[in-house]
């Protein structure tokens, strides 16, 4: 295979592992990326490829490595000898993976520890009260917030659920947010 | 002004409901002889009904205990309801001690009754009668309690530093339902905003002068 094939060989077998792994892309089997791109190699030497190049990416994913951190360890990686080594081809295309897809990586591995259901979006009108069938508004024709919040857990179908609110709770909420705030503040350094 | 119908309709409506006239019919007549104490014992128990009491027993006992036919007392006792019910639905600032009582002399109901409706539709349990049937509106759940915290993901089985902040919300509303869910920081940014809008046009609505229509 010449250098840019093999290149892309491998970028797509990173991509491939990357899918599965961190993407929740169950389908993309070890078979199927060995026939895609590697058809030439038997399933025995493609394993073993497989499991090399998804150890490597799992160790740079778990540090979340940075370039100067990367490059620190592909250069340790090339040093080494026999199968265990890795050629300057195989170095650079794992770079340029990490390098393009780093920040999805690391959502999804912070997503996969999410276990609580999680905001999904948020919907809201404001109503104006006008009359009802029963009894007299408590405050003639004050102002309803009617919200409707999407929670979900990934992969999962979201749930909605609903609420109103008049303004003295909106008030309030708003209040609490800006308490929420202060303490992500805190948390969070703030250039 | 003629003598006719010149002010505006009755707080009953344009058509007086058929229980109300049967009521006026049955109040007016002398040969039945409805008591005030009684009357008064209709009313109490109506006003706990409506505030969401069982009145049932002791509506038994004043149809046991009063010589008035059951079938005439029970459209007294449908006929006072909707005289009460009626008019807690009408905001007071719409509807004033005095136009109610003219509403009720153009019935004919005796004077002494009026005053006893009066009392309980401008007294001081008012407050306490609306409450309760607005309470029965159609209407989603309402917010009782929001609890929050801010948590910071130190590591995970998978990323070793993590590092990242999240907000964890647990809201509790009316209808006794508990809901938790997290809030990553960017969409809680997006939510505060949000949350900010809607005040923001409660406020702007209650400026606008739509609120100030009156009937």
């Amino acid at each position: 295979m010449s250098d840019i094939d093999a290149a892309k060989s491998l970028t797509g077998l990173l991509n491939g592992i990357a899918q599965k792994a961190y993407h929740n892309h169950g389908e993309v089997t070890e078979d199927l990326l060995r026939t895609e791109l590697y058809p030439v190699l038997s399933p025995e030497d493609f394993h073993a490829l497989h499991d090399k190049m998804r150890g490597l990416l799992k160790s740079i994913a778990m540090a979340d490595m940075d370039p100067g951190q990367l490059e620190a360890f592909l250069t340790a990686q090339m040093k080494r000898q026999g199968s265990g080594g890795m050629s300057e081809g195989q170095a650079s295309a794992l770079s340029r993976f990490w390098r393009s897809q780093r920040a999805r990586v690391r959502e999804s591995l912070l997503a996969q520890s999410r276990w609580e259901p999680g905001l999904r979006g948020l919907a809201w009108r404001v109503d104006l009260q006008t009359s009802s069938g029963r009894g007299p508004e408590a405050a003639p024709g004050g102002p309803v917030a009617l919200l409707e919040l999407e929670l979900g857990r990934p992969s999962q179908d979201s749930e909605y659920v609903r609420l109103e609110c008049d303004e003295a709770t909106v008030n309030q909420v708003l209040k609490k947010m800006a308490d929420i705030q202060r303490s992500i503040d805190t948390v969070v350094h703030r250039s | 002004m003629s003598s006719h119908q010149t002010k505006e309709s009755s707080f009953l409506g344009g058509r007086i409901p058929p229980e109300v006239e049967s009521m006026s019919r049955y109040l007016k007549d002398a040969s039945l002889t409805l008591d005030q104490d009684t009357f008064r014992k209709i009313l109490k128990a109506l006003v706990s009904s409506i505030e969401g009491r069982d009145c049932r027993e002791v509506m038994r006992h004043i149809a046991e205990s009063s010589v008035i036919p059951e079938e005439k007392l029970s459209h007294i006792v449908a006929g006072m309801y909707r005289v009460l019910t009626e008019a807690i639905r009408i905001p007071t600032s719409s509807l004033k001690q005095e136009a109610f009582k003219e509403d009720l002399r153009e019935l004919r109901i005796p004077e002494d009754f009026i005053t006893d409706f009066a009392s309980v539709v401008f007294g001081s349990r008012r407050a306490a009668l609306e409450a309760v049937t607005s309470e029965r509106d159609p209407h989603l759940p309402t917010l009782d309690e929001l609890r929050w915290r801010v948590d910071v993901t130190i590591s995970t089985s998978s990323l070793a530093r993590a590092l990242q902040p999240s907000v964890l919300m647990q809201i509790k509303l009316s209808d006794g339902s508990l809901q938790q869910f997290e809030v990553p920081v960017s969409k809680f940014q997006e939510l505060r905003y949000n949350v900010a809008l809607i005040l923001k046009e409660m406020n702007d609505l209650e400026k606008k002068s739509v609120l100030q229509i009156q009937d």
